[in-house]
């Protein structure tokens, strides 16, 4: 224990020499550990946050597929569906893509539908009227609705249409609502121009949820062109959206680990006669073999623990307290319209093992498996100077 | 019977390649305890060679070297670095301290892997230090040290552990006449102590002091005559 | 033994920052439970939304759950695309051929 204790002082000292490559390689790994540890970080919390939000998701979606595209569906649909056995509500969603020219930004232009007028996360009111509309905060900022109480959108006729903003989303609720222009049903149909008896999609509410499968594959007979989503699937989306296969987390992994087998490479070809002569120097005084690779395993541990650490903190700190504003600048593409990320802060205690087997093990193993080789030969040649 | 005891000792070097060589062939020698051994002869007569299979830092192509009655040529390399702490202390020609590394810290270098506190070990070092009048500079760092002072450090580190036998590889060749002399000096009173002394030197500086016991020339990996004084 | 102290120093006072960071987290995680993560859920199934409005390029990337066979992702996730979304986020299950 003690021989353990100023091994590590040693090794210290032994850090401290060598100043500027130290803290050049703590940069570089800090830096790594934290990419790795905030997209984990936001990635999970997404993901978790998708999974208990979701859930007030319809039981099932009904689109109707035509020449492979989405296209409107007939309400009428919606009559038949309600005959099969365990559903109990079936409900036309009126929805849309509205591009505004002026702030060069998608909107997603939304019926209301028969939702409660007061919500809790709205600022104000769901519209009530024809004339009003309630916004996101994305929207209000972007159009500065917020101050104006105004927004005029330009309808499928190419006239503007002036609507009251009655209500704008919290930023809590930007993550679901920042490009929401939300109208009455009726107000989309007409903006849209969307053919009488038409609906962008139903949604279907089942008394069973075991039965959401049955259900499915009944509307699917029924109706050859409808494409039913379920409850499953779309909660799941999220699931699957951001997993390790995913364009985002193979790149930053694969940058990741990039990184560090260069620096092991480096560390793996790099033995210096400097430090062969040290190794040399250390045996010749009485260490053993074991002594020198202890020593290199504890420079390993030291380097690569705090840098861990640190960049654990950071990317914690970053993802929980400051929003994650670095990588959502990555994130962000060419969205116009972005979302502050105010998550609730969730770890998964694994993701914290993973990276630490990523990082902190091939490390130490790059620093003591290099040394090997020079602390088991004879001594003999620091004799020579 | 002798302390260090040698029978038909040889060093090759690069066996089987193009380059081979016979650095030691077929030495046989003896050195008693508390005596002053002086190896001489010129350079690349062998003189570093022998000295780093005395001292068990290299292991030989052939024969025996025999300390305190025990061979320790074909002992597992384990043993051999208990036997080379125990026993031997080194000063090397370039000093071969850690230069960006204070004092005390070099002179403790030899304990760190040893079940013994940190105080206990600045205990030990401390009258060495003291002794070799560096104790002032402890927290300096090396490569601050004048020549002189940094060979002190180096004596210092090679008599922490105690050992038997003080191993030296050419000690005055970085020295002024002053110098050389203080460190022989310092030799003496080791000796004194009763510390076995074998020094490697071309210097007639050293190999014709008094207090040196025995001086051993060499040729060619050979031993061409001892001399008793 | 200095320079040790201050390591182990700084290693435990990361540690005990990174536990306290992860415990606040669990707190606010519980304590937002009630207000944000209940009232989104309202959001959700009151206005019907579907998806996270986080990419709104293209309706593949603002609507992942929904969209249709022909989007952008029917080939393999490394397509070469227009929008820099489409290559972070991954295909919907659907179209990755799991089969439940
Ligand atoms: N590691 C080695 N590989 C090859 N030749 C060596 C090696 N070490 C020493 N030699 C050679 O062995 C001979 C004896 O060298 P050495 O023992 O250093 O002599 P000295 O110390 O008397 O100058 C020299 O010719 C030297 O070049
Ligand atoms: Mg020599």
């Amino acid at each position: 224990m003690i021989k353990h204790l100023k091994i590590i002082e040693y090794a210290l000292s032994s850090l401290l020499r060598r100043k500027t490559k130290i803290i050049a390689i703590f940069i570089a790994y800090t830096l790594t550990v934290a990419t790795l540890a905030s997209v984990l970080f936001l990635t999970h919390a997404l993901k978790t946050e998708a999974t208990h939000i979701l859930q007030g998701v319809p039981d099932l979606i009904v689109q109707r597929i035509l020449g492979g595209r989405h296209d409107l569906i007939p309400v009428d649909y919606a009559e038949k569906i309600k005959d099969i056995f365990g559903v109990s509500e079936v409900k036309p969603r009126y929805w849309g893509y509205y591009y505004d020219a002026l702030t060069e930004a998608n909107y997603t232009v939304m019926g209301a539908g028969d939702a409660a007028l007061e919500l809790k996360l709205l600022d104000g009111k769901l519209p009530a009227t024809e004339f009003e509309c309630a916004v996101g905060k994305g929207v209000a900022a972007l159009r500065g609705a917020d101050y104006s109480n105004e927004l005029i959108l330009v309808n499928s006729r190419n006239i503007g249409v002036l609507f009251d903003v009655s209500g704008i989303f919290q930023s809590d609720s930007s993550l679901l609502t920042n490009d929401l222009v939300l109208l009455t049903n009726e107000a989309v149909i007409d903006f849209f121009g969307f053919e009488p008896g038409r609906a962008t999609d139903l949604a279907v509410t089942v008394q069973n949820s075991n039965e959401l499968q049955t259900v499915a594959v009944k509307i699917k007979k029924l109706f050859p062109d409808a494409r039913p989503i379920t409850k499953r699937e779309l909660t799941r989306t999220y699931d699957m959206v951001f997993n390790w296969r995913s364009g985002m987390m193979l790149t930053v992994f694969c940058a990741a680990i990039m990184a560090l087998c260069i620096m092991a490479w480096d560390k793996a070809t790099g033995i210096s006669a400097e430090e062969k002569l040290e190794i040399g120097i250390l045996k010749a005084i009485g260490w053993d073999t074991d002594d020198v690779l202890i020593l290199k395993f504890w420079e390993g541990v030291i380097v690569s623990m705090t840098s861990f650490l640190t960049g654990l903190l950071l990317s914690y700190v970053h993802v929980f307290y400051f929003d994650a504003f670095v990588l959502s600048t990555i994130l962000k593409g060419w969205s116009v319209l972005f979302p502050a990320f105010q998550l609730t802060p969730s770890v998964n205690v694994l993701h914290i093992f993973t990276m630490f087997f990523l990082t902190v093990v091939p490390y130490i193993a790059s620093t003591v498996i290099p040394t090997w080789k020079t602390a088991v030969t004879d001594p003999e040649s620091v004799m020579r100077g | 019977m002798a302390y260090i005891e040698i029978e038909g000792l040889s060093k090759v070097y690069n066996v089987g390649r193009a380059d081979e060589l016979t650095a030691l062939a077929d030495v046989s020698l003896s050195i008693d305890s508390g005596e002053v051994a002086v190896l001489t002869g010129s350079s690349g007569s062998g003189k570093t060679s022998l000295l780093s299979l005395i001292g068990c830092m290299a292991r030989p192509t052939q024969g025996k070297v025999i300390i305190a009655g025990k061979d320790v040529a074909k002992l597992p390399e384990r043993f051999l670095t208990a036997v080379r702490r125990k026993r031997f202390g080194f000063i090397f020609q370039q000093f071969n301290l850690i230069r960006d590394v204070s004092v005390l810290e070099n002179v403790l270098l030899p304990l760190y892997p040893l079940d013994l506190g940190m105080s206990a070990m600045k205990d030990k070092a401390m009258p060495i230090l003291e002794k070799l009048k560096i104790s002032h500079k402890k927290n300096l760092k090396v490569k601050n040290l004048s020549g002189g002072e940094q060979q002190r450090v180096a004596i210092a580190r090679a008599l922490i552990n105690e050992p038997e036998v003080i191993i030296a590889d050419e000690p005055t060749a970085h020295l002024d006449r002053r110098l050389a002399q203080e460190f022989l000096d310092i030799l003496e009173v080791l000796n004194h102590e009763g510390k076995t002394i074998v020094i490697a030197t071309h210097d007639p500086f050293v190999y014709d002091n008094r207090l040196v016991g025995k001086t051993v020339s060499m040729r060619d990996g050979r031993i061409e005559g001892v001399t008793i004084h | 033994m200095m320079k040790g102290k201050i390591f182990f120093g700084v290693i435990i006072v990361e540690c005990v920052l990174l536990a306290v960071l992860l415990i606040h987290g669990r707190i606010r995680y519980h304590s937002q439970d009630f207000h944000h993560l209940e009232a989104k859920r309202t959001l959700v199934s009151q206005l019907g939304l579907t998806d996270y409005a986080i990419w709104t390029e293209a309706r593949y990337t603002r609507h992942p759950s929904q969209a249709d066979f022909f989007s952008a992702f029917q080939d393999f996730p490394a397509a070469f695309e227009h929008f820099p979304a489409g290559g972070i986020i991954a295909p919907p299950q659907f179209l990755q051929g799991e089969v439940e």
